[in-house]
This record gives C-alpha cells, structure tokens and sequence, in this order.
C-alpha cells in the first residue's frame, strides 16, 4: 500500500522469509541478477541452515581450523564485538550451539536437547571474545563452533542490497526485509509498529525517511514451553521480559544489532556508543521509548 | 481538588508498590515517612469518582512531584506524575527517571484503523520455521 511513488514493488523470498524492493521503475533483469548473485554469496558464507555454507564447515570441523569471511564479515562482526561489550556477553554468534540444542537447528526440529544450558545451570555457554579466535576476517577454532549472525544479519543484508540499489543509479528505494525495512531518496513511508502478539494490530507507527528500522519479538517464534528463538548469549535461555523492540538508527545492520540488543540492556546503555532511536514492549504490554523517538505509540 | 484523599496512601498503593524506585514520594502528615509499603489496614471506605491531583512532598529540601490520578468506580483508571520544574540536578534526575518508570502500556489499533505504509514486527516469518510447526501440527493431529 504504498502512498510515495515507490510504485513497482519486487516481492522474492530469501534467507527463509520474504522480501519487498520497492522503486520508482521497475528493477531491470541485469540489476535483479546481481541482487541475487550477492544475496546468494551472503546465505552462503553466514546461513547455519545450509551444509555447503561456511558457517557451516566451522559447525562441523572437529578439530577447528582457520577459516577466511570475505570481507563483508568486517562491519558485521566489530557490531558484534561492541554488542558483546555492551551487553555484557548476552549478544554472541556463539549462542548457535544453545539455539540447536533448544530445537532451532538448520532442520527446525524444534525438539530440545537436555544438553542445553536452559536445562543445566552450571554448563558453561561459550563465549564469543573467549572460545574463539578472530583476526579481521579470519576465525581460528579449535572444535567444532555454530556462528549464528540472526542478531545483525538480516539487517546488514537489508543494507547490502540498498548499497547495489545506489550503486546502479537507484537512489529512491524502500528494502523491506520482513519487518527490517530501509528507506533512501525523496520518499518517506509510514511504518506501523506490528502488535508482539496480534500481527492484525499494531502498537504505533512512525514515519520512516532516510533511515532503517528494524524489528525484533519473541512471540512469533517459539515452541514449546518458553522457547523461542531470541536466547541471552550467558546462560542460553530464551528471553522473558521483553517481548519486542524496534529500532531506528542511520543502517539496517546498525538498527538489526541495537533491536536484538534492547532484549538484554536498556536503551540508555547503548545509547554510550550508537545514535539511535527505540521502542521496547514488555510481556506485560508496558512500552519504554527513548525521547527521541519520532513515532506514536497507542497508550492506554 | 481533594487533596486529603491523597494524604491517604491506600489509594495510590495498588498502582504504585510495584513501580517507584523513589522512597517517601508522599508524606503522610500523620506519620514518619515510611515510603510507599503495603498498609496492614486497608481503607474501606468508597471515593467518589474524579480527577485528583495531589502533591507528593518528600526529601530535606524538600523535593516534591505532582501525581494526577482520574479514580472511577473506585479505581485508578490513569495516572500522570509530573517532576518539580526546578530542583537541584541529582533529586531531578531521580524524578525524571521516576516519571519514565510510571508504565505506558501499549494497546493496539486494528491496522485498518490506522494509515500505515509497511509493517515492522517479526511475523515476517521465517518459512522454514512455520513449515517445521504446520508439519508438527500435522503430525500432532493424527496421534
């Protein structure tokens, strides 16, 4: 429903969910070629849910080894080094391991594994700064380490096309992931701020223009007794008191990060190293918002 | 204005245990200040319906905040606090975080109530995932 002039909307699927590119003329074959050579690259270099992806060499490589991330990999893992900083280790590509075992694994089995450190308190969940080793974009491991870049990953590839847009003279363009959305150009959109647990309603809505929003929840997947997918890199269990958040900062992979992050420390905390702007919901529908958000929140 | 009503702590007991990080935000003037605790004997009495504001007193300064509460049927059905518009930094800042703490609750709007471009949330979705769930749904529902 687009109210810009953003009319020619190119719908696809990848990474598991689906896309919308919208511009003001249609994409021709040759730029819809390069987006998906590209998008093809990042699934498989980062997806844990392919066997033929680097990550997934790194899952299953039982001695370890040293491992090269194009360079893409830079901007994604510094965000996640100061994530992990921020959040005191709660944001951690190596929470993949806990996420298999709790059921998320690259076949959905949604079954658990009493092995999980949801169900043993004293088991030692790894550590991102500590049971890896990272130069640039060459990991060394010693065992065998699941990489999960759910927290940022969406996002960056959000920016990653909007950089192939530009790049082909494309400067009007809204990118919308599934709910991780960036906008460029002379257009603005009005985003609503879907409601964490009846996507017929939403919650707010704010004004998007020159900038990525990103949104997180809980409520949509999850299995079983308190699980779903967004778990506390320290102990490996899935987060309770948060149940969405948004956030709007200048990139999508920087709005990805904080949205994830917001589960774990409060706004004021990242707000030490980011310019952005937050939503928070709470399992009981209370809302926490920085001042300097833009939008409108339907309060009781 | 009924200012006595608000010497009362009962009534902004139930809204408020669970939410002040502030102490003796109301000074009862029969008393020592307690802060806001549960009290062992709990006013019975019926308050009219309206909207009361009173002014919660508190500190050596003293530091004061302005709390609005609409009461119907007996119950706080919304409460607004207001910090003191000048104060010494350290108790202002203490308000401001006292007044962020006083929820917002968030309710929605159906979205054809509302004008929106695009949504943002997760339900987005993950299509291996809900394959994985309509497949354990299926298979749930032949057992």
């Amino acid at each position: 429903m687009p109210e810009n002039n953003l009319k020619n909307e190119y719908k696809f699927e990848a990474i598991g969910t689906g896309w919308s590119i919208d511009t003001k003329d249609p994409l021709t074959d040759v730029v819809k070629s390069r987006l998906h050579k590209r998008i093809e690259l990042f699934d498989k270099t980062y997806s844990r849910f392919r066997r033929d992806s680097l990550v997934a060499s790194i899952a299953s490589s039982t001695y370890g080894g040293q491992f090269t991330f194009p360079d893409d990999s830079l901007p994604l893992f510094d965000l996640y080094d100061m994530l992990h900083k921020l959040t005191d280790g709660r944001v951690d590509p190596l929470i993949g391991a806990e996420l298999k075992l709790l059921g998320y694994d690259s076949q959905y089995s949604l079954q658990t594994d009493p092995s999980a450190a949801y169900f043993n308190p004293d088991k030692q969940v790894l550590d991102w700064t500590s049971d890896i080793n990272r130069q640039e974009s060459i990991i060394t491991t010693d065992r065998p380490l699941t990489i999960d870049v759910g927290a940022a990953g969406k996002g960056y590839l959000v920016d990653i096309i909007s950089e192939i847009l530009i790049d082909e003279s494309i400067t009007d363009y809204i990118v919308d992931g599934s709910g991780d959305i960036r906008n460029a150009g002379d257009s603005d959109i009005i985003i609503g701020l879907e409601h964490p647990t009846n996507r017929e309603m939403v919650i707010g809505t704010v004004l998007l223009k020159n900038q990525a929003i990103c949104a997180s929840a809980t409520n949509r997947r999850k299995w079983g007794n308190g699980l779903h997918h967004v778990l506390d890199g320290r102990t490996g269990h899935p987060v309770q008191d948060v149940i969405a958040t948004w956030a709007i900062a200048e990139t999508a992979l920087l709005a990805d990060g904080l949205a994830t992050a917001l589960f774990f420390v409060s706004a004021e905390k990242l707000k030490e190293q980011f310019h952005f702007s937050s939503v928070m919901v709470f399992s009981d529908m209370r809302v926490e918002v920085t001042d300097n958000f833009d939008g409108t929140l339907f309060t009781k | 204005m009924n200012k006595e009503m608000f010497n009362r702590r009962q009534l902004l007991v139930p809204m408020m245990a669970g939410l002040l990080i502030l102490s003796g935000c109301s000074k009862d003037d029969n008393g020592p200040d307690e802060g806001l605790l549960p009290v062992p004997n709990p006013d019975t009495r019926t308050f009219r319906d309206g909207e009361y504001s009173a002014r919660g007193v508190y500190g050596g300064a003293p530091s004061y905040i302005t709390v609005d509460v609409e009461l119907r049927d007996g119950i706080i059905m919304d409460v607004e606090v207001t910090p003191m518009p000048e104060n010494n930094a350290t108790s202002r800042d203490f308000q401001e975080r006292f007044a962020a703490a006083v929820p917002a609750v968030v309710e929605g709007k159906h979205i054809s109530e509302v004008r929106v471009g695009k949504l943002a949330g997760s339900s987005g979705t993950n299509v291996g995932f809900n394959n994985a769930i309509d497949q354990i749904k299926d298979q749930a529902a032949e057992d």
